[in-house]
């Protein structure tokens, strides 16, 4: 699904990815676990094309996606819900969807997909006249997520999705990532919350100052000694 | 009389209004002043006249001078302004480039046209109907009529259809735009296109209300209008309505009871005064900040 080879990233005389080399496989869901400033973020945002790699590849489906413009990747299939929601404040709930699905040109793919988030997130629906900016930090997460999936993605990067939200919905977050799996699509997941994020994985990569430190089955991930005590604050 | 002077500003001041909105949606979306619209506007008109004076018929000069000037706009960013988007350059160097890219275009137009005022066709016959007190000449209605006509269209755009949800996407914060799978160089063009369309309109409208266009015709024209944008809240389209009436208006005013030397100053003295009190204009949003 998605490989990625030796990519180095700048900002100005910053080196922040420093020969990164991954892979997704089909239907899998893989997280990224690092500390704040590992280059997490980076990472995905170079891949969806906001940023720009200096060396390195990406390829998405068999296809050279390096440095390609970011709306030509979500053309084919690949969304970041990026860090911080970043929803519409001023955008109705509904308009933020329907931007969601800016690439579906064929109508009754549109209501489909309306349809599968208001399932999905009945919350939405409820609140779909309302402006995003007056959600709560969830219903928001959720509405970034929901526009996410609104062109039906082949993979889903998500950079932090339970970011400064409360304990059950974090909890909620991860089990619609389970469902999201389970619908079909790929996932990266980014996560502070490594615990949680290694439950849901199948596979991690543990990201230390630009560098792939680690990388191996979740389960094999959770139980390293260093993992534990770095990352998951156990002894 | 009172009602008279209202009417003649209210003429003008649709005019002020189109342009206006050129300056506001392009500071909507690149929080830009795009310094160059008056000179575009000035480009409309003249690229009009000289058009209709190569004999191929009123109307067709027109539309095809409408769509070179929404090109001219879209040029002005791809040349000039999108280089400098994709190095990031600092605020301060789009706006200094827009206020060279000015002086380009009055340049050019000089060099070709010659700096003279010439004559501008009346496009409406000749003619009035009187309402009570109040004269409406045709050409006053025609400018009322195509000048409502034209914002309508623009506020349908913004509002109801894809591109403008785009546009309005974009405003907001280009990064999620752009993850939405906009192409925002797209949207920016179509902007600009649609600014210099209705600038091109605009000053068909004046060239013909006043029977004559000329170069520097956009200098004051365009610092009055981007009053109007400012005064009635840059980034909103009945902002721009709102300010280029006000200033219409109030031109008008000042014209008959302080003297027409007193026109040009009044925009100023009325943005001066309403940014104290409304500093975000009066139909501005709170905050337009830069995500
Ligand atoms: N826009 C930027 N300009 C300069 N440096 C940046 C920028 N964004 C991130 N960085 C730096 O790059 C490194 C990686 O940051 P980031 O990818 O945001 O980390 P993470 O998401 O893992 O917390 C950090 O050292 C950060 O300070
Ligand atoms: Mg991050």
């Amino acid at each position: 699904m998605l490989v990625i080879e030796n990519l180095h990233t700048y900002y100005g005389a910053i080196h922040a990815l420093k020969g990164i080399s991954l892979t997704v496989n089909d239907g899998e869901v893989v997280c990224l676990i690092g500390a704040n400033g590992a280059g997490k973020s980076t990472l995905v945002n170079t891949i969806s094309g906001l940023i720009h790699a200096r060396s390195g590849k990406v390829v998405f489906q068999d296809k050279e996606i390096t440095n390609l413009d970011a709306y030509k990747i979500v053309k084919m299939g690949l969304r970041l819900s990026p860090e911080g929601r970043e929803v519409f404040p001023d955008l109705t709930v509904e308009d933020n969807l329907r931007l969601g699905a800016y690439v579906s040109t064929d109508k009754k793919q549109i209501e489909d997909a309306y349809a599968r988030c208001y399932q999905l997130f009945p919350k939405l629906k409820e609140r779909r006249r309302q402006q995003a900016g007056t959600l709560s930090g969830g219903e928001q997460q959720m509405l970034a997520i929901g526009r996410a999936l609104m062109s039906e993605p082949k993979l889903l990067l998500l950079d932090e999705p339970s970011l400064g939200l409360a304990p059950n919905i974090v909890n909620q977050i991860f089990e619609l990532i389970i469902e999201i799996q389970k619908q079909g699509v790929t996932i990266l997941l980014i996560e502070q919350n490594a615990n949680m994020a290694l439950q849901v994985s199948n596979r991690a990569y543990v990201l230390e100052n630009g560098t792939v430190g680690m990388e191996g089955k979740a389960k094999d991930i959770a139980a390293d000694n260093r993992v534990r005590q770095i990352y998951l604050g156990l002894k | 009389m009172l009602l008279q002077q209202i009417m003649n500003g209210v003429t003008i001041g649709m005019t002020y209004a189109l342009i206006a909105v050129g300056y506001s949606l392009v500071f909507g979306i690149l929080r830009l002043v795009n310094f160059s619209h008056g000179s575009v506007y000035a480009f409309g008109a003249n690229s009009i006249l000289f058009l209709i004076s190569l004999n191929i018929g009123i109307i067709p000069a027109i539309l095809i001078g409408i769509l070179l000037t929404g090109i001219l706009g879209v040029l002005i960013d791809k040349t000039a302004l999108e280089p400098l988007r994709k190095k990031s350059a600092e605020g301060i160097t789009s706006l200094i480039t827009t206020i060279g890219v000015s002086s380009v275009i009055t340049n050019l137009l000089i060099a070709r046209l010659g700096s003279q005022k010439k004559a501008f066709p009346a496009l409406f016959p000749t003619g009035e109907i009187i309402v009570g007190s109040i004269k409406f000449t045709y050409t006053q209605i025609g400018m009322l009529v195509i000048s409502l006509a034209l914002l309508i269209c623009l506020l349908l755009i913004v509002e109801r259809t894809k591109i403008g949800l785009a546009m309005r996407a974009s405003e907001q914060n280009i990064t999620a735009a752009k993850l939405m799978g906009i192409n925002v160089n797209f949207v920016i063009s179509f902007t600009f296109f649609l600014g210099g369309m209705s600038a091109a309109i605009a000053g068909t409208l004046v060239s013909s209300y006043y029977n004559m266009a000329y170069p520097n015709m956009g200098y004051t024209a365009g610092l009055k209008a981007f009053a109007a944008a400012v005064l009635g809240g840059i980034g909103s389209l009945p902002g721009s309505l709102l300010g280029g009436l006000v200033v219409g208006i109030s031109e008008s005013f000042a014209a008959t009871v302080l003297g027409s030397e007193f026109r040009d100053s009044m925009a100023f003295i009325i943005l001066i005064c309403v940014l104290i009190i409304r500093p975000n204009g009066f139909l501005g949003k709170k905050s337009i900040k830069k995500v």
